[in-house]
């Protein structure tokens, strides 16, 4: 397992975003072979000191577990929090980490999966911002919201999609919501047909159920037991 | 993101009736004038918060409420309070449990410290739209342009985030948006956005002398349409040009392809 450990964070600046960037547009083993010279050219940011690890996760939710600790035992990094040049940075040293045994069809994908888009349909997309938000948010029970935490980091996958693309479900108890009918509690991970088109799907439960009841129905009010009660025959088989 | 169609009869609260603000970037302030206050017997007004990173619920009132009030609220928990868009909707409590909306208001948006540009809430607000029949759509509502995606197939978030839809309607949406800014004229002082988006097209090439001389126009013919079309067509080629929008495009069927 490859760990690295650091004495500091980076903050890229305007110039060290640009550089990113451009490597971005780069296939991925060029990418992979790069990086290293951006996060080591101390002209491309500000470095903040303190110590972290790099390594490897399984899921995104231990990867936002390490970087919730971060920021609890960093204070000095509070102010970062939502920093493009501060989650940038750390995408690109954790870049190699992540792609380190991962599927073949792991791509490097959007820019906004590397440097951090403050727009609202974006943000979430971010492979570690995204995560944090949704931990920071959910802490202490983080696990409620394992629908959209549970997936590989490099690969969210189709309920990170669905459910966190609307800030509505997924910072509220429509995250648990999908968390009980989706994620099988044994195994942790997701019920076969959550991610797919059919019936009682992930993306039936948000584009077709919750968004429309959230017209006339303050579910955001009520809790997952209530809400599920409530659901459509369609979403049986994913209640039991 | 809700569907911008409200046919369940629920009563809409006028939008100079409620405001938020915020405090000293650590609060938040909630003022309401309230024209009716008859809002019957089992009711819970609440108001909820959204932002980048956090959402956030706060019971403003239960069975009664003042005409007039204001109400600060703690966010210092959240990381992008500059973010905040509001909800104040009023509930009736059922016998069973459901909480039905009643009443409620438009989108609140912060009237101090928003954010623009890159962050926040975009200037391009997009609705999903299942009655559609074409991929997309812009209309102008509310004196400002929304985008409408297709969700017939309940796919509209994925045909919406797609390299190859944004990278070939972006330019022409722009196109669209400075058309209807040089023949509509709209007022600035209706909504705040209708600057933003002069601003944006000044910054492609619209020069105030354009802008005075089309939208002075009163008489728009045949000739003055295709000219301001012209203009218009410019403008977006140099959005087009500015964000590289071909490349971006070229680079994503590369990526696909390997």
């Amino acid at each position: 397992m490859l760990i690295t450990k650091f004495d500091h964070v980076g903050i890229f600046n305007t110039n060290g975003l640009t550089q990113f960037e451009e490597l971005l547009k780069q296939p991925l083993d060029s990418v992979k072979k790069e990086i290293s010279n951006l996060t080591s050219n101390t002209n491309l940011y500000t470095e903040i000191e303190c110590d972290f690890e790099v390594k490897p996760f399984e899921t995104r939710l231990q990867l936002a577990e390490c970087l919730y600790f971060l920021f609890e035992s960093n204070p000095a990094l509070s102010k970062y929090k939502t920093d493009k040049g501060f989650w940038s940075w750390l995408a690109a040293i954790w870049l190699p980490v992540l792609f380190e045994n991962s599927p073949k069809s792991a791509k490097l994908g959007e820019q906004a999966r590397w440097i951090l888009d403050k727009q609202k349909a974006k943000y979430y997309r971010h492979l570690l911002a995204g995560p944090y938000f949704i931990y920071n948010h959910h802490y202490p029970n983080p696990e409620k919201a394992l629908s959209i935490l549970g997936g590989s980091i490099v690969i969210p996958g189709e309920l990170v999609g669905q459910i966190a693309a609307t800030s509505d479900i997924a910072f509220s108890v429509g995250a648990e919501v999908a968390t009980i009918l989706y994620i099988d509690p044994l195994t942790g991970k997701p019920k076969k047909g959550a991610s797919g088109l059919g019936a009682g799907s992930a993306r039936r439960l948000s584009a077709a159920y919750l968004n429309q009841i959230d017209l006339t129905l303050d579910y955001r009010g009520m809790n997952a037991t209530e809400i599920i009660g409530l659901l459509p025959e369609e979403f049986a088989r994913f209640k039991q | 993101m809700r569907a911008s169609i409200n046919q369940t009869g629920r009563k809409k609260i006028p939008v100079e009736e409620v405001t938020i603000e915020l405090v000293d970037g650590e609060f938040l302030l909630f003022k309401w004038n309230l024209s009716d206050v008859n809002l019957g017997a089992n009711f819970e007004a609440v108001l909820e918060l959204s932002a980048i990173g956090n959402n956030m619920r706060q019971v403003v009132a239960v069975n009664q409420i003042p005409v007039s009030g204001e109400s600060k609220i703690s966010i210092s928990n959240f990381l992008i309070p500059q973010s905040i868009i509001g909800r104040f909707k009023v509930v009736n409590l059922e016998k069973d449990g459901i909480r039905l909306i009643t009443r409620e208001s438009q989108t609140l948006r912060l009237k101090n410290n928003k954010l623009e540009g890159e962050q926040g809430k975009s200037l391009l607000d997009v609705h999903w739209d299942q009655q559609l029949n074409v991929p997309w759509q812009l209309i102008f509502d509310d004196s400002e342009p929304i985008l409408k995606v297709s969700d017939q197939f309940e796919n509209a978030p994925k045909i919406y985030s797609h390299t190859v839809f944004q990278t070939s309607i972006l330019p022409e949406v722009f196109k669209q948006i400075t058309f209807w800014l040089l023949t509509e004229d709209p007022d600035e002082n209706q909504n705040i956005k209708i600057g933003y988006w002069w601003k944006l097209a000044e910054e492609y090439g619209l020069t105030s002398e354009d802008r005075s001389y089309f939208t002075s126009l009163v008489e728009k013919n045949f000739e003055t349409i295709k000219e301001i079309d012209l203009k218009c067509s410019e403008v977006a080629d140099k959005f087009a040009v500015r964000h590289k929008i071909v490349q971006k495009l070229s680079n994503y069927l590369i990526e696909e392809e390997e």
